[in-house]
């Protein structure tokens, strides 16, 4: 069975593009989110996979979210969407819980293979 | 990225809505972040809105390569990031700076999308920019950086210098990433359930030594935000979805073929209702069986024709409900517009918006911008007086300009209020006279005073501005009013203020519509501008300059007959003129017709540009039974009945 992905981030562009990279190679985008809060409620209604987490958002960024996630879910499985420049907060949210990170502009490549090196 | 893995138009598509809404929100953030300048009271979260407002369009310009978005925002999100770690101040200069900063990004952002030539002046800007914010950096670190190393990935990923982001460039900053938190983890133990696990990037020898624990929270950038307007200006994704507007045109466009065929089909079913019912009644004698058939499926049609009508018609206001769009998309801009021209004016000037929230069609909503633009402005200009003007007059020195938007009926109001010194008839009827559109002798109303602003090239403005009195007048926003098939109107008082009032239908597809016959063709009145219809005895008709004129309650109504304007011929009645009173702005007209056929409804098919623009003729309709009915343009109608029936008007008022 293909893997369930929620994606969270506030830029539509963002969310599109992820989600045409997973479906395109297999993955099944179960949801998306645009801010924290949303993204909180719908880990918790869809337990999914894998959650590709934005760091910088309206509402609730990204790492209360991996927090509040974490605390809801230990196991769950959340790769963050970071920029260049973002190292601080990167760190922040893996020792928050996060798995692992991909670095905007994204490289397919890249993200489908952090992705798989998590689920495995 | 390798190209096949998305549509890139469509992704441009989606950056360019993303980017417009987001420059909207920085523009309004940003002339909040103003008030902040003059009251000293800053909210962070409105800094944390631009900022974020001002990441997301440099994630998403990068994406797409668009380097000189990305370039551009990151610089301004760095400005940004200053302010909400309060490493710099609240400046006018820097809200200066931002504002002339988001206006270059909206240039770029149009440049990238469509290919226009980029903006010019953005060196002079970036160096300004630069040596600006220099003055703080020096104290400090970029966006998250905190000591020495980091910042060179800052530099890197943002410049508007740097075009591209290099692959080399993304595995040092893992790499940055990952000896930090090979740091962190030898540093201080990880209190999260699950140690943090290999990042995608090998770790890279750690030769700089750990000197502090580097993972500690900066508190502003991940501060959760409060549940704000943000929270109900973007609706949830899960309730709304993005449709081009082709589509929804193609979809009406299809209704309105839907809507002809219905009517089609109902005048069928009555039609042979009517032809049975009357051979009962004849007591036709070759009925027989063939009724007892026909008569259940005549039945049986007129039931479906009803159900048929019932179900289009819901079709049909679903449709137009999935066309409307609140109007504030368009006043979100004008704030900004408004402080940018009372600052260049040196007025003080305070915009009220209300009925932000009013809806109407998108096609209308996109139209109905430049016109209200021009009106703002006008008001700003003209209407407001300098604070020392309106402090001699007892009023306060910021003048109040109100925008609002309400339905009345099938039609959206907008008006535009100001309590500025109002239309100078004087000076109206001076320029007037100098521009020789009436003589001195003229005795004109006030109100065909204020109508003279209409007229092409018109303006009173002493000095001919850069804001407004530059050519495009009142004549032109009427006009364009007009052409979505509005009134547009005026009330003046001298001293008090101006306001401006806009009326328009909701949709621009569907029309109520009288019918009526003119020699042998049947033309479309809409059913808004119909008064009312009578039939007047000839006696009661008279000619004043050889113009036909009737009193209606008082009120002298000029007639124009449809079979002479459109040069029918046919014959005339000698007895009586039916009359359609229709009425414009207070302004009424009788049309004359020869019979009265009904209302309907009509869907407005506009001329090819084949036939070209005909005076007295908005569009075209085809009716039920598959004929095509001209729809009269009441607008012109009025109009030319007024130019040329004005001097016989005048005199029989005068009797």
């Amino acid at each position: 069975m293909s893997k369930r992905v929620l994606i969270v981030d506030d830029a539509v562009v963002m969310r599109m593009m992820i989600k045409g990279i997973l479906s395109k190679n297999g993955f099944e985008v179960v949801g998306e989110a645009q801010n924290g809060v949303e993204a909180v409620d719908k880990y918790k209604q869809l337990t999914p996979d894998l959650v590709t987490m934005d760091m910088v958002m309206p509402e609730m960024d990204g790492i209360t979210a991996v927090k509040q996630i974490i605390a809801h879910d230990p196991n769950a499985r959340i790769i963050m969407c970071t920029s260049m420049g973002q190292q601080a907060l990167v760190v922040e949210a893996i020792q928050a819980g996060a798995k692992s990170f991909i670095t905007k502009p994204f490289q397919p490549p890249k993200i489908l293979e952090t992705i798989n090196k998590v689920l495995s | 990225m390798s190209d096949e893995l998305f549509n890139r138009e469509e992704f441009v598509a989606y950056f360019r809505d993303e980017a417009e809404e987001l420059l909207q929100q920085i523009d309004a953030d940003l002339l909040k972040l103003e008030e902040c300048v003059n009251t000293g009271q800053t909210d962070p979260e409105m800094i944390n809105s631009l900022f974020r407002a001002l990441h997301t369009i440099k994630g998403s310009g990068g994406m797409l390569g668009f380097t000189d978005v990305q370039g551009l925002a990151h610089k301004l999100e760095n400005l940004c990031d200053l302010l909400r770690k309060d490493r710099m101040p609240l400046s006018e200069t820097v809200v200066d700076l931002l504002f002339h900063g988001r206006d270059l990004l909206t240039d770029y952002v149009e440049s990238a999308v469509t290919g226009a030539p980029p903006p010019s002046g953005v060196a002079e800007y970036t160096s300004r920019l630069d040596q600006f914010v220099a003055i703080y950096e020096e104290t400090s670190h970029v966006i998250e950086g905190r000591t020495g190393p980091e910042l060179k990935f800052e530099d890197a990923a943002g410049g508007a210098e740097n075009k591209q982001v290099s692959g080399a460039e993304v595995d040092a900053f893992e790499a940055e990433v990952a000896r930090l938190l090979a740091e962190a983890e030898t540093g201080q133990p990880v209190a999260a359930p699950q140690p943090a696990p290999e990042p995608a990037a090998p770790p890279p020898a750690a030769e700089a030594p750990a000197v502090e624990a580097p993972a500690q929270p900066e508190g502003a950038a991940a501060k959760p935000a409060a549940k704000g307007q943000d929270a109900q200006k973007r609706g949830s994704i899960h309730q709304t979805i993005r449709v081009d507007i082709e589509r929804l045109d193609a979809l009406l466009n299809l209704v309105g073929e839907l809507v002809i065929n219905r009517t089609r089909i109902s005048d069928i079913a009555n039609t042979l209702e009517r032809l049975m019912n009357d051979r009962a009644t004849a007591g036709d004698s070759t009925m027989g069986a063939s009724h007892a058939i026909v008569a259940p499926l005549a039945k049986d049609l007129a039931d479906s024709a009803a159900l048929l009508a019932r179900t289009t018609n819901e079709i049909q206001e679903s449709i137009m409900k999935v066309r409307m769009v609140p109007i504030g998309q368009v006043f979100d801009r004008f704030p900004r517009l408004v402080r940018d021209v009372a600052k260049a004016r040196g007025k003080e000037v305070q915009l009220l918006i209300s009925g932000a929230e009013t809806d109407l069609d998108k096609t209308i909503v996109d139209e109905v911008g430049e016109p209200l633009m021009h009106l703002l402005r006008n008001s700003v200009d003209h209407g407001i007086e300098p604070p020392d003007v309106r402090q001699q007059r007892g009023k306060g020195r910021a003048g109040t300009i109100r925008l609002n938007a309400y339905h009345e009926g099938n039609q959206i109001i907008i008006e535009v209020t100001d309590d500025g010194g109002g239309i100078d008839l004087d000076k109206v009827r001076a320029r007037g006279i100098r521009q020789g559109l009436i003589s001195s002798e003229d005795r004109l109303t006030d109100r065909e005073l204020i109508e003279l602003i209409f007229t092409p090239g018109f303006s009173t403005a002493e000095v001919i501005s850069d804001v407004s009195g530059r050519g495009v007048g009142m004549d032109v926003v009427k006009k364009n009013i007009t052409r979505l098939k509005g009134i547009f109107d005026v009330d003046s008082v001298s001293g008090q203020g101006t306001r401006f009032t806009i009326k328009l239908p909701l949709t621009l597809a569907i029309i109520q519509a009288l019918l009526v016959r003119v020699v042998d063709e049947l033309y479309a009145i809409p059913l808004d501008s119909v008064i009312e219809s009578q039939r007047v005895e000839m006696p009661d008709v008279r000619t004043v300059h050889g113009h036909e004129v009737i009193t209606l309650r008082g009120q002298v109504v000029p007639l124009v007959r449809i079979a002479d304007f459109f040069e029918l011929g046919g014959a005339r009645d000698p007895e009586k003129v039916m009359i359609v009173i229709v009425g414009l702005q207070g302004r009424q007209v009788g049309l004359v017709v020869d019979s009265f056929e009904g209302e309907q409804e009509i869907v407005i098919k506009p001329l090819s540009d084949v036939v070209g623009r005909i005076p007295g003729i908005s569009g075209a309709t085809i009716l039920g039974n598959g004929s095509i009915s001209l729809i009269i343009d009441v607008h012109s109608l009025v109009s030319d009945a007024y130019v040329s029936g004005k001097a016989a008007r005048a005199e029989f008022s005068g009797v």
